[in-house]
């Protein structure tokens, strides 16, 4: 089995999530997973590129959706920089689908925000959704990994609410 | 405003005996959908209700670059044989207008092909998985994402 997320921990408090020197607050609960975006003919992520938190939410039903100053602040990519490969509607809000891979950073076991070994590449059909900065779009704290990054890559998640610990694989 | 067709455009109508038909406006790339006036009256109490929408037209909407937008055509057209097709090693299709590329195991492979070996360029592929789509790669779906409407805390990039 192809280990991804090992025991990830989240937390029934408030919390931060440090991403480059910048203090993020975090609600309770939310599961807080690394990824990587890189341009879609990546071959290999170079070391250099930086992973940055996203909401591990089975609630949203795209794969992975970002606002373009996270985009831009985060990982130095520019959504003109990606090809549009159409529109979509997120709650009533029109937004364009760009190519992009996201990479899910493996966690060290039992420590969310420790790293290991190479991050898995996640194909993502519709590639990722960017909430432009230039129009009044209310877009997530967080960029949000949803359930359909979970179910097109054909991976296994397991959450344990007793623990409070997030394992993901693929097989 | 009324436009007249053209005997070619009449004979398209003809051929496709009342579906929609997709009309390409090729200095915006914007896509217009051509029916007959009996079907855009059903239609019309969903567009009005859909104008009151809290969405407002994207300026970006139809920035799909023409290479992809077709390739992607080619790749709907396509779909109904392709998805006879799919085995583990035909998880994914690449296409370059109306040119299928191949086949591969991951979208990675592919886009390694089509880049890196065969030098295209990334606006004129289009790569999708061999499995069933309900709406055209251009068409907008509507997600559902309960998140909390909060302030991004990242400050606004100033171009």
């Amino acid at each position: 089995m192809n280990k991804i997320l090992d025991q990830l921990p989240y937390s029934n408090e408030r919390g931060l999530v440090l991403v480059q020197g910048q203090s993020i607050p975090v609600m309770a609960h939310p599961i807080i997973v690394w990824v990587a975006i890189s341009v879609k003919d990546t071959i290999r992520l170079p070391e250099s590129v930086s992973c940055i938190p996203a909401i591990l939410d089975t609630g949203n039903t795209f794969g992975f959706s970002i606002a373009e100053s996270q985009l831009i602040e985060w990982t130095g990519l520019r959504a003109d920089s990606l090809e549009v490969l159409g529109p979509m509607l997120i709650n009533r809000q029109e937004l364009n689908r760009h190519a992009a891979d996201v990479w899910l950073c493996r966690n060290q076991r039992g420590k969310r925000d420790v790293f290991q070994d190479e991050p898995f590449r996640l194909e993502l059909r519709d590639g990722i959704a960017i909430y432009p900065s230039d129009r009044p779009i209310a877009s997530p704290r967080l960029p949000l990994l949803g359930l359909r990054a979970i179910d097109e890559n054909g991976l296994r998640c397991t959450i344990n609410g007793k623990n409070r610990r997030v394992s993901l694989s693929a097989s | 405003m009324d436009f007249y067709l053209t005997d070619e455009q009449h004979r398209l109508v003809e051929t496709e005996a009342g579906r929609p038909i997709h009309v390409i406006d090729p200095a915006t790339d914007r896509t217009y959908v051509f029916i007959a006036q009996e079907q855009f009256e059903r239609l019309r109490p969903l567009l009005s209700a859909g104008s009151q929408a809290s969405h407002s037209p994207s300026k970006l909407a139809g920035a799909i670059p023409h290479g992809i937008r077709r390739s992607q055509e080619a790749y709907w057209r396509d779909l109904p044989e392709l998805l006879s097709l799919k085995s583990p090693e035909y998880r994914w299709v690449a296409y370059r207008g109306d040119d299928r590329v191949g086949f591969g195991r991951t979208s990675a492979e592919l886009y390694a092909q089509c880049v890196h070996q065969r030098g295209f360029k990334k606006d004129e592929i289009y790569i999708d998985r061999v499995e069933p789509r309900v709406l055209p790669p251009w068409e907008a779906e509507e997600i559902d994402s309960p998140f909390d409407h909060g302030e991004v805390s990242v400050p606004r990039h100033s171009s």
